[in-house]
């Protein structure tokens, strides 16, 4: 090819680029295929969602600055689900933007879990990409990735934003379908809306 | 004895706070709440009440579809003889929010008016009480809980509050009233698909768009994901159309769906409170074809037509066309005659029709009068900054180009410049999708396809246009001349200035794009650039190697491709 061609290369790569500028659409929708993610978590160690496969993972959307995630923290809700669904992997994910003043360094939130008694993986994910794939709209969001890979759940974790009610009086989605999927169902309901402090991109 | 009605006026005021039934102040962090009755006494039946709240500047707090967080006020009222409670929603606002979220509530202060029956009296007074779950958002989102009391006295006749009752009534002004209670002012709705696209299309018809204006918004509902809402004029009032997709993946949109929505910043002889209705609806054909009463397509955009032609001429003078406008006729001319510039007009219009055809995998409609919002996509900025970038290094003469023009001027019958002259027609298309003239949206915004597709050609048409008068010039030059008029020389030191207009539209896209990307992601791109023309110049200066110059060509091509991917990478 003659050099003089060949400097064509980037007119044509620029097109080619803009040609091929086309994001995606439905985000984290019930049904889809969960979006593929390798994310470290507050230890520096990557989780990949493929390591997780044949596996039901549940994604919760977590900022500890958060008054709704710190309420869930207080009253131990995921903490409680974990143990008793036993063999679901259970991700936290911080999507909060490292510019937001809601962002913490990844010791500072070591620190916050432990002091809640939160012991599973909690994923950083500052430039929010994981959050967009997604479509995760506030903390907490809720996802339940089935066995299959796809999206069985997304919404909220349970019917009482306002934290008013009772543990017990509360219908709490992610264990309906934690427990729906053991069952070998589809979780009814599928999709609820989320509700807390929007997603601090 | 003449200072006795001063007197007594005065005593009223004064007394004013006294009589008016306030509740007290509940303050929760930046937010204040009570709740406060229009009556100084109430009677037996319809009860009018207010919650009233106030927040710190900058919180804001929910409508009764609070959006993408936070979640509606939840108010129980109770009290002897007070029944059927319920909260009223003022028309609110959007709050758009970091990540491409979006809220919808009120800021400083708003009244939520509420409702209760009173029943079975024989006291005095009644005690009211209001148990109040609300949230508040900044930057932080704040619940909080508020035991509200009140102290109604009661009476045979109601008596208004000459403190409270405008504060109430001017928020339950702002209450939306029912479409149907406006005389000749209709409301529809239909969902539409387009190139594959669902959307709802929502029209109200015998209103016009106010000045400020226009909103649209849903109430709850859990069928369908609505995205913006998009307006336009047409040519018997307001149309919206939203984007929405079905809740759960692989399930097909709904026959028909239920939908309550409220219309905001409309006018009819003035202006129109915020208008509610609620409609079931289905697939239909939408605002632009469902009337007998409008021609199919855009009317407006028919009326302006010629605006468009203009639109499409005076993207020419945007810098970075401009650059390669001026390039083009210094450097000996664009050549090729009346071909050539049927060459560049082809060009153009092959390269806006190539935008279009893309347009929806870029999540937009084709030419949905938006020149400029494909630019929204970040990796498309970012494409056309180093397509712009590749201009002014070709200005600068440090690549070759396939543009007519700048360097060599062949005989303007060579096919090569015909070529030539439809890359540099499609060039001046794509450079100009960074410029966006203002008027365009407003003309072509969501009108059906056959009348954007007629305003594409024009705008097409009217960037090309300086092509054809040049060539039209040249001809009538060479006419008078009797002969083929001598080229000029190339101007090298106007190439190369142009070349600094050209790098003007880099400016203009690195400026759009660093509100699209975050600032690592902005730098990445920067560098890419910035590597792409270091590549660029000492390829320029190696006059030999072979191998250098085609690591150089790699180096060139990896940087151009970075850009987009950098910026894809990093979006907001």
């Amino acid at each position: 090819m003659r050099i003089r061609t060949l400097r064509l290369l980037p007119f044509a790569a620029a097109l080619a680029a803009l040609l091929a500028a086309a994001p995606a659409c439905a985000k984290g929708a019930a049904g889809e295929a969960a979006p593929a993610f390798a994310l470290p978590d507050l230890a520096g160690k990557t989780h990949n969602l493929s390591d997780y496969a044949g596996k039901v993972v549940v994604l919760e959307w977590i900022n500890p600055n958060c008054p709704f995630s710190a309420r869930h923290a207080r009253e131990k809700t995921m903490s409680e689900l974990t143990q008793r669904h036993g063999r679901v992997v259970w991700l936290a994910i911080n999507s909060t933007s490292a510019s937001h003043p809601n962002y913490l360094e990844p010791a500072e939130h070591l620190a916050w879990s432990r002091e809640n008694g939160i012991d599973y993986a909690v994923l950083y994910d500052p430039k929010g990409t994981v959050g967009q794939a997604y479509g995760a709209k506030t903390t907490p969001h809720m996802y339940i990735v089935d066995e299959q890979g796809k999206i069985a759940y997304n919404g909220a974790i349970d019917d009482d934003p306002s934290g008013r009610k009772a543990k017990p009086q509360r219908m709490n989605y992610v264990d309906l379908g934690l427990t729906a999927e053991q069952a070998g169902r589809q979780p009814d309901p599928a999709a609820t809306k989320p509700y807390g402090c929007s997603v601090k991109y | 004895m003449r200072g006795v009605p001063y007197l007594c006026l005065l005593l009223v005021i004064c007394a004013g706070p006294l009589l008016a039934v306030e509740g007290t102040w509940v303050v929760n962090g930046p937010s204040r709440v009570r709740l406060i009755s229009p009556y100084v006494a109430a009677a037996e039946g319809e009860l009018r009440l207010g919650l009233h709240v106030r927040l710190e500047p900058g919180w804001h707090i929910y409508w009764k579809n609070s959006g993408d967080a936070g979640y509606p006020p939840a108010v129980t009222l109770s009290g002897a003889a007070v029944s059927e409670g319920r909260v009223m929603w003022p028309a609110p606002r959007r709050f758009d929010l970091p990540g491409g979220l979006v809220a919808f509530g009120y800021e400083d202060e708003v009244v939520y008016p509420l409702r209760a029956r009173l029943g079975g009296m024989g006291a005095e007074r009644v005690e009211l009480a209001a148990d109040v779950d609300y949230v508040v958002c900044e930057v932080d989102c704040i619940p909080y809980r508020a035991q509200l009391a009140l102290v109604q006295p009661l009476a045979e006749e109601a008596v208004a509050d000459a403190r409270t009752a405008p504060l109430l009534a001017r928020w339950e002004a702002r209450v939306p009233r029912a479409v149907e209670t406006v005389a000749e002012v209709e409301t529809g709705g239909a969902i539409v698909r387009e190139n594959g696209a669902a959307a709802l299309e929502v029209w109200f018809d015998g209103v016009e768009p106010a000045p400020a204006g226009t909103g649209l918004f849903f109430e709850p509902q859990e069928v369908l994901e609505l995205g913006r809402p998009r307006a336009r004029a047409t040519e018997d009032g307001v149309a919206w159309r939203v984007p929405l997709a079905p809740l759960l993946a692989g399930r097909s949109l709904p026959e028909r769906a239920a939908l309550a929505w409220t219309a905001t910043g409309l006018r009819r002889d003035g202006p129109l409170p915020a208008l509610e209705a609620r409609r079931e609806v289905g697939a239909g054909r939408g605002a632009g074809a469902r009337s007998g009463r409008r021609a199919s397509g855009a009317p407006r955009a028919r009326r302006g037509l010629w605006l468009v032609l203009v639109a499409g001429l005076l993207l020419n003078l945007a810098p970075s066309v401009l650059a390669l406008r001026l390039a083009q006729w210094s450097g000996g001319g664009p050549g090729g005659g009346r071909r050539g510039a049927t060459a560049e007009v082809a060009g153009t219009l092959a390269a806006v029709a190539g935008a279009a055809a893309l347009a929806p995998l870029a999540g937009h409609p084709p030419l949905d009068g938006s020149w400029g919002p494909p630019i929204a996509n970040p990796a498309v900025s970012a494409s056309l900054a180093v397509l712009t970038l590749a201009l002014a290094l070709d200005l600068w003469g440090m690549v070759g180009s396939p543009l007519a023009g700048p360097h060599a001027a062949p005989g303007r019958k060579d096919f090569t410049l015909l070529r030539r002259r439809a890359v540099t027609g499609a060039w001046a298309a794509l450079l100009a999708l960074a410029w966006t003239p203002p008027w365009l949206g407003l003309l072509l915004a969501g009108s059906e396809l056959p009348a954007r597709l007629a305003a594409a050609a024009l705008l097409a048409l009217g960037v090309a246009l300086p092509g054809f008068a040049f060539a039209w010039w040249r001809r009538r030059r060479e006419l008078r001349a009797g002969a083929a008029t001598a080229e000029p020389a190339p101007r090298p030191a106007l190439q190369e200035a142009l070349g600094f207009l050209a790098a003007a539209g880099v400016v203009w896209l690195l400026h759009l794009l660093a509100r699209r990307v975050g600032p690592e992601a902005l730098a990445g791109v920067e560098l890419a650039l910035l590597g792409l023309a270091l590549c660029a110049w000492l390829g320029h200066r190696a006059r030999r190697g072979g191998m250098l110059r085609a690591a150089l060509l790699l180096g060139l091509l990896a940087c151009a491709l970075a850009a987009p991917w950098l910026a894809y990478q990093g979006q907001l």
